[in-house]
């Protein structure tokens, strides 16, 4: 069991093969060697923590992405370096735009690559196919734009 | 860079600049044009991505009939396309965004009068060329140059103009003509690409020229010639130039009658590891020397040039193509086919192989001949076991419960989602359980029945089949009952969740090593099975309904990672306002 603290001072007890899934606390745990102290985590607070925690240990027993660089040029290899998204992860991403973005940079902090992937894959998977006008709707984007340019967006908008 | 300082508004969209590129990369062109309109720090973000590649399209067609303001009005909309391109290249804050350049040209002139000179023609291709030769000149930080469609002979200018940019990283060439050049500089790029494959075009004019001497040999690491005139016209300049030492990989569509030309450049290339070559027409394909590209470990390509090329030689991946070419060699002796490949000295740990279907026999030559083999990607044929029901095999020394059933009773036992999600998910979705669970694991049923023997060393399995795209065409997603049975009369009564772990859970007892399993389409789309450590079989598949359907209904797959910038009037006109 590895003992994690969050941003916010909130103590997590997790199972070791869950918690090495990052990197980071994967290096610090070898870097510190077997001691019951706890990890701090400076820069994730427990909201966005809870998330990572679903994720890793829904996908602890996947196997680790494997290596494509042999370069070689055959279906099977190119079909598995693109990635796939299951049912699952489609659910689990389903937040809200300011939460997808914590859990992004909680995922980069961390140091965990599938989970990064799959986030920024479901960021780009809310812009897919959506106006300028729904995608400033989604990410409460306020139109900061000059007048003059705000007028070029509309001729653009009935030209397209 | 820090994003938040420059921008006032819409903080909270501030992620690290790498981590918006992440996101970018799976967004097709369309959508990052939207995002770069929707603020400024977006643009911002947006911009450098979208300019990363340009593409410059002047494409007319003349008409004699036309009128002369009709032929004045496009001919002013193609100056004032390359105007604006030109001013663009010549923004410094811009130019250097660009690092891939591809421009195509075509201006077809429909005649009345057969014997008028056609006098419009070349002030179009001047004001195409001026403008391409800008680019080169201005983008300080282009890589990648693409040429396709000239339709007319590659102008002297042009090669020149490249020849002065080089060294680039890239240069591609398609659909297009050399002529007997005599340019004073030769092109050098790390890749080199000639491209006349397109069918749909007519083959370009082929010069009488004996050689094609406009590349030079001393960058160059990758060579793709997809065109038997020009292989051979390259080849023979290419062996002038001495040694090719850096040369890795060489891809080439050559008849057998002209293999002299490629064998006597292949001493020159001791250090090629990638080997892709497509024999066109018939002809004995005799081996090169021994001592030549002794380094080989990737062959791609025609079985009979696999049979020459492969033994001996360090050869570890082998993808035979061409399905139609070689699939009645395979059918009536698979183990003749796969010999000559056992023969590598490599060993062969990765196989692909289009016309192979996955027969029993099959089978038995690969676990025969390739004791090292890790990927295996095969066809799945229909039927491997006719006569036999699989419904009804056992699985010998299977431990654990005993299977009741085996067979969904109905589609709505294959409903049940193996990764656990299946409450919301609605009946269209399931449309793949219908197909797929029937025809492959009819096979994966064999194996685990030991009627099938597979590999033992085999980590991947990877079935294709080319047919199902037709199968859906025919059909729309069932919205009905009724609709549901007519696919179980097509394809077979589906396999319930439960019963393809129980299948999946043998195969693991017998193949150990196996890790996943795989069933697509030429290597698109499809299934994909994965053994968790915990050795329960996880279930993914790639495509969503909305892209399915898609496919399904408007034909081509939507290709979202090809992002490259069209450069026409009107979209350098929305996107660049916002930047200054």
């Amino acid at each position: 069991m590895v003992i994690l603290i969050t941003s916010d001072n909130v103590k997590y007890v997790v199972e070791k093969d869950v918690a090495e899934l990052s990197v980071l606390v994967k290096n610090m745990l070898e870097d510190i060697g077997p001691s019951d102290e706890p990890i701090p985590l400076h820069n994730v607070t427990s909201t966005v923590f809870n998330k990572v925690l679903e994720y890793c240990i829904y996908h602890r027993n996947d196997p680790p992405p494997s290596d494509d660089d042999e370069g070689c040029a055959s279906p099977l290899h190119k079909y598995l370096a693109s990635h796939i998204c299951s049912e699952w992860d489609q659910r689990f991403f389903d937040v809200d735009q300011a939460l997808l973005f914590d859990i992004i940079l909680a995922a980069n902090y961390l140091d965990i690559k599938t989970l990064l992937d799959d986030a920024c894959k479901a960021v780009a998977h809310l812009i897919q196919g959506k106006s300028t006008e729904e995608i400033r709707g989604i990410f409460n984007i306020v139109n900061d734009f000059t007048p003059e340019e705000e007028a070029r967006v509309k001729k653009e908008n009935v030209s397209s | 860079m820090q994003l938040r300082t420059r921008y006032s508004n819409n903080h909270h969209l501030s992620l690290p600049l790498e981590l918006w590129h992440e996101c970018l990369a799976y967004l097709p062109m369309t959508d990052l044009k939207n995002l770069s309109l929707a603020c400024q720090l977006l643009n911002s973000i947006t911009i450098p991505v979208i300019f990363e590649s340009i593409n410059y399209k002047c494409l007319v067609i003349y008409n004699e009939g036309n009128c002369s303001t009709i032929l004045q009005r496009m001919r002013d909309d193609l100056q004032q396309t390359a105007n604006a391109l030109k001013e663009f290249a010549e923004t410094p804050k811009y130019s250097p965004l660009v690092r891939k350049l591809t421009v195509s040209y075509s201006c077809q002139v429909v005649l009345i009068t057969p014997d008028k000179p056609v006098f419009q023609e070349k002030k179009t291709y001047k004001t195409f060329l001026d403008a391409f030769i800008v680019c080169l000149e201005r983008f300080p930080n282009l890589k990648n140059v693409e040429i396709r469609g000239l339709q007319w002979k590659i102008n002297k200018k042009m090669l020149d103009a490249l020849a002065r940019r080089c060294p680039l990283d890239a240069i591609t060439f398609t659909g297009l003509s050399f002529g007997p050049h005599n340019i004073q500089q030769l092109i050098s790029a790390k890749r080199i690409c000639i491209d006349c494959r397109d069918t749909f075009k007519p083959v370009p004019p082929i010069s009488r020229a004996r050689i094609l001497n406009v590349f030079s040999g001393e960058n160059l690491e990758s060579l793709a010639v997809w065109s038997a005139p020009y292989a051979r016209r390259l080849f023979r300049a290419l062996a002038e130039c001495g040694r090719l030492e850096r040369l890795a990989g060489i891809s080439v569509c050559i008849r057998a009658e002209d293999l002299v030309d490629f064998y006597a450049l292949l001493p020159s290339c001791p250090n090629v590891k990638r080997m892709q070559v497509r024999l066109v027409g018939d002809g004995p394909c005799t081996p090169p020397p021994m001592s030549a590209v002794p380094l080989v470990e990737s062959f791609h390509g025609s079985e009979e040039v696999a049979a020459a090329i492969v033994p001996g030689r360090p050869v570890r991946n082998v993808v035979i193509d061409e399905r139609h070419s070689t699939a009645s060699r395979f059918r009536a002796n698979p183990g003749r086919c796969l010999l000559p490949l056992s023969r590598s000295a490599g060993p062969v740990v990765q196989l692909s192989i289009e016309s192979a279907e996955c027969t029993k026999h099959v089978m038995e030559c690969l676990e025969d001949y390739f004791p090292s083999l890790k990927a295996l990607d095969i066809s799945l044929e229909k039927r491997t076991l006719p006569g036999e029901d699989p419904d009804f095999l056992d699985f010998p020394g299977a431990c654990g419960r005993v299977d009741e059933g085996g067979y969904a009773s109905s589609c709505a036992d294959a409903y049940e989602d193996p990764i656990g999600g299946g409450q919301d998910v609605k009946r269209s979705s399931h449309f793949c359980y219908v197909h797929f669970h029937t025809d492959y694991f009819d096979l994966l049923s064999s194996v685990a029945a030991k009627k099938i023997v597979i590999p033992s060393s085999l980590q991947i399995l990877s079935l294709h089949e080319e047919i199902y795209v037709d199968m859906f065409q025919i059909y729309c997603l069932p919205t009905s009952n009724t609709d549901e049975q007519l696919y179980v009369e097509r394809f077979g009564a589906p396999y319930s969740a439960s019963r393809a772990q129980d299948i999946l859970s043998q195969i693991s007892r017998l193949y150990p090593r196996l890790e996943r399993i795989i069933v697509c389409q030429q290597g698109q789309g499809g299934i994909h099975w994965t053994r968790k450590n915990d050795g329960r079989w996880s279930y993914k598949t790639e495509f969503s309904l909305a892209q399915l359907q898609a496919e399904m209904f408007e034909g081509a797959p939507q290709n979202l990672f090809i992002a490259s910038s069209e450069f026409e009037h009107s979209f350098f006109a929305d996107t660049l306002p916002f930047t200054s």
